[in-house]
């Protein structure tokens, strides 16, 4: 008899119990969808919007997408690319992006457009302190997908009623294509020196988790993968060059390692071509390396060059407003 | 791993699964295995200093079980007259390997935490003397909870020297004790007798545990990143540049950070405790309300309990009880009058307690200024009581008054809140200044033209914190009663019970101050 009440009181409970997790799950999908910035400008409030440009691009015209940290939205320019091989290119890189988010803004993408080539910036493979951290930032990645509300619970603050419950219209479109444009000049305190070595430091296994879920979506839509490193004189060096290397290798992907460029058309000259010190590139920096990618693409992957094509003609415009930026150029030097 | 942080959730989670899955007499083994697995991935190879520590506790544990057994054995053979001399020669040797233990726990502490701060002292007292003598910095970096442990390692040591309990003859029962992971960050700190055997047998599923303890958790959670954290936001921007601001900006800088330091400090140990009760395991509290303290002895007795009470136990008691300071309390008392002679030794036993309380916060001068603060009010407070007393009965003011009691209350919040301005300035002199600032062209302008916003919280931040601060002061005063909130809101029917707790979660994800646009905060104990 006593075990019979028993059973009863564990049952009760446990469907208490999964009651109270389906109403907590229920109301976190209310709630995210209330908080969620239903537009993409940059006053919306929603994340990155330069990264989430590709929005206001019409349909599957995008085709080589770039994802990343704040290092690769400052290395890449898709005006460059444009206008030196023709080929249409979106950064959606966001600062500290680590590759939870760089999946999740992938399946964004997706939705929108059909990119034939994907690039990587591998800084973002060593994102976060530690193993350990990598992989709790990763998850939560995973997280705030299906439950924005982690990602924009602050939005309370500013959040209106009408547009709690309004559709999402993102059509936010931007002429730098999610470059961050920068005329600024800061040498470096030291110098940067990728001595050579035989030692290598691997991908972090939490890493390659993450990209190999990257990998199975680009498999399944058909689109080929780039790794590069765009320079940064912090968080790079020769160990984990050899390591994306190795990585590289065994996935049977091509890797450009811009740090080793010494050509003196794309290599950094670090005194003229960084804006903060060698922390990120400025776009004089981001021009080099990008034709240096253009010619590797042209080279080695078969896309179509748009230039000429009408459905394109915005791309001049857009364009014509880089050049004007870049013919101002380098802001003088600070140290 | 912060206590905040997924991957403790995750660790908790996994513990707890591995916990109920064991049979109960290995169940102590899932908690002793996740506690320094914890350990290790917050402090990796400095785990070695907690493991020495355990040893020494245990191994002298044993030997004074090994003393205490001895004498009881031999006792009964020996003569009456030779009594009391093998009990002197076993008490000298119980207290030598005592005292070495407790040096030797403590010599790692005062390595660790205070050999550059002694070093840049004694620097400077030699520069002063034209000594030229240097000692070199060395780049120490602190094991995790070594202040917190270190304690516990002591009042083992020590209880089972005075005889309050046998020592165990279980390694990992004392490893467990030490490094249990919800207490090892920033306590409580835990008393053996206490902890030890909850710790060690296995328990069952308990429902009502597992719930209790959610709960717990997630009122912490509220504490830490709806009150504390958004609080930090103002807090910094004023400490930081302190030199800036004066008047209102740092009441208000001041008021906010005694409310960070408590919503963060008590919400921590409330995810502590509350992680020890889904294994069905109470710990000792370590806060009672302190804001409705009528004096600063009282408001310690009321704020970080297990420290209070550790030094009382271990400091003021060593110091009272011991012969030196018997004999000298009898000479202060026989040669001056009877109101000197109470109030000296206590004064010397409470010098002995404030400094070490002080110090203990931390290696500068600025913490042992801050426990020395609350020394002299006590010191005050002792001296003027009888005068005090005298006078009320003169003017017939009732000291028993409501409104007494609320002027008691306001005065020792005022305290309180000095202090903690010291607390957080970053050196003496920055306290100095930010105190005369104050009270130099003071004005409530700010609040009416709104630049009392421009700090780092705006109006909905002040909103947030005020209806933060409004429930904490119910549910205050509703536990003050000597009721639990959490036992009636579990008494409460299933829909208005539910609607509770998502609020409380749902209050935490909305209102935490947390991820983008916000700097996170570690706990500010966890570094002491």
């Amino acid at each position: 008899m006593e075990e019979i009440k028993n059973r009863k009181v564990t049952v009760i409970r446990l469907i208490k119990v999964i009651l109270f997790l389906t109403g907590f799950i229920g109301l976190s999908f209310l709630i995210s969808y209330m908080l969620t910035p239903k537009r993409s400008t940059p006053d919306s409030g929603i994340s990155y919007p330069s990264a989430r440009g590709f929005y206001g691009e019409p349909e599957n015209t995008i085709d080589v997408v770039v994802l990343g940290n704040s290092g690769a939205y400052s290395g890449f320019s898709p005006m460059e690319l444009w206008h030196n091989f023709g080929y249409a290119s979106y950064v959606s890189c966001e600062g500290n992006q680590n590759l939870g988010e760089s999946i999740n803004i992938f399946e964004e993408i997706l939705q929108k457009q059909k990119p034939k080539l994907l690039i990587i910036d591998v800084d973002c493979f060593w994102q976060s302190k530690n193993e350990l951290k990598r992989i709790e930032t990763n998850v939560k990645s995973y997280i705030y997908r299906y439950f924005p509300m982690y990602k924009y619970h602050d939005r309370w603050k500013t959040v209106r009623l009408d547009e709690m419950f309004a559709k999402k219209q993102y059509n936010y479109r931007t002429s730098t294509k999610g470059q961050y444009l920068s005329r600024n000049v800061k040498v470096p305190s030291k110098e940067f020196i990728m001595e050579k070595t035989d030692k290598v430091e691997k991908v972090p296994k939490s890493s390659v988790a993450f990209i190999k879920i990257l990998l199975n979506k680009c498999e399944e839509n058909d689109i080929e993968v780039l790794l590069i490193d765009v320079p940064a004189m912090h968080t790079w060096n020769y160990e984990k060059h050899n390591g994306v290397e190795e990585f590289a290798k065994e996935y049977g992907l091509n890797f450009i390692d811009l740090s080793l460029v010494t050509d003196k058309e794309y290599a950094i000259n670090w005194n003229k071509d960084s804006r903060d010190g060698g922390r990120h590139l400025n776009s004089f920096g981001a021009r080099k390396c990008t034709k240096y990618i253009g010619e590797f693409i042209k080279k080695n992957y078969n896309l179509e060059d748009k230039r000429g094509d009408e459905a394109y003609a915005s791309w001049d415009e857009d364009y014509k407003e880089y050049r004007k930026f870049m013919k101002k150029g380098r802001k003088k030097a600070s140290k | 791993m912060g206590y905040t942080s997924f991957a403790y959730i995750g660790l908790l989670a996994v513990t707890f699964l591995f916990y109920m899955m064991l049979p109960l007499k290995h169940r102590w083994k899932v908690l002793l295995v996740f506690s320094y697995a914890f350990y290790l991935l917050n402090s990796g190879k400095l785990v070695i200093f907690i493991l020495l520590s355990t040893l020494s506790i245990y191994l002298t544990g044993l030997m004074l079980n090994k003393l205490d057994d001895g004498f009881a054995m031999a006792k009964k053979g020996i003569p009456k007259e030779n009594k009391k001399e093998f009990k002197a020669i076993i008490g000298w040797q119980k207290k030598f390997i005592c005292v070495f233990a407790v040096l030797f726990n403590l010599g790692l502490l005062i390595f660790l935490k205070y050999f550059n701060f002694l070093g840049g002292s004694i620097n400077g007292l030699f520069e002063l003397l034209h000594i030229n003598v240097h000692i070199e910095e060395l780049k120490l970096v602190l094991p995790l909870g070594i202040s917190f442990y270190t304690m516990s390692a002591i009042s083992y040591v020590v209880d089972v020297y005075r005889g309050k309990y046998r020592a165990s003859d279980s390694l990992g029962k004392v490893a467990l004790f030490l490094a249990f992971f919800p207490h090892i960050v920033e306590g409580p700190i835990g008393r053996f007798d206490l902890l030890a055997d909850q710790l060690y047998e296995g328990h069952r599923f308990d429902y009502n545990n597992l719930m209790m303890g959610l709960q717990l958790i997630f009122w912490g959670l509220f504490k830490k990143f709806v009150l504390a954290d958004r609080a930090n936001m103002y807090v910094t921007t004023v400490f930081k540049n302190y030199m800036d601001y004066g008047g209102i900006y740092v009441v208000i800088a001041m008021l906010l950070y005694t409310l960070q330091l408590y919503a963060e400090f008590s919400g921590c140990m409330d995810i502590v405790m509350g992680s020890a009760e889904v294994f069905g395991i109470k710990m000792s509290k370590n806060f009672e309300r302190p804001f409705i303290s009528k004096t600063v002895s009282e408001f310690w007795r009321r704020w970080h309990m297990t420290l209070g009470s550790w030094f009382r136990d271990y400091v003021f008691y060593s110091v009272s009880l011991s012969k030196t300071f018997m004999n000298f309390s009898k000479k202060v008392k026989s040669k001056l009058n009877p109101y000197l002679g109470s109030i000296i030794p206590a004064a010397v036993a409470m010098f002995a307690v404030w400094f070490s309380t002080g110090i203990w916060h931390g290696a500068s001068w600025k913490y042992v200024a801050y426990g020395l603060y609350y020394y002299v009010i006590m010191l005050i407070g002792m001296i003027i009581e009888p005068g005090v007393v005298k006078v009320s009965e003169k003017i017939h003011l009732n000291r028993k008054a409501v409104g007494y009691k609320l002027f008691q209350m306001i005065r020792t919040f005022i305290l309180v809140n000095i202090g903690m301005l010291l607390f957080r300035a970053d050196t003496i002199g920055s306290f100095a200044h930010m105190l005369r600032s104050m009270f130099r062209g003071f004005s409530f302008a700010p609040l009416a033209n709104g630049s009392i916003l421009e700090l780092g919280c705006d109006i909905k931040d002040f909103i947030v914190l005020a209806v933060g601060v409004l429930i904490l002061f119910l549910v205050g005063l509703y536990e003050e009663k000597g009721r639990s909130v959490r036992q009636t809101v579990a008494g409460w029917n299933v829909v208005v019970r539910w609607v509770c707790y998502y609020a409380l979660i749902f209050a935490v994800i909305i209102f935490g101050a947390y991820g983008y646009g916000y700097q996170a905060t570690g706990f500010i104990y966890a570094q002491f």
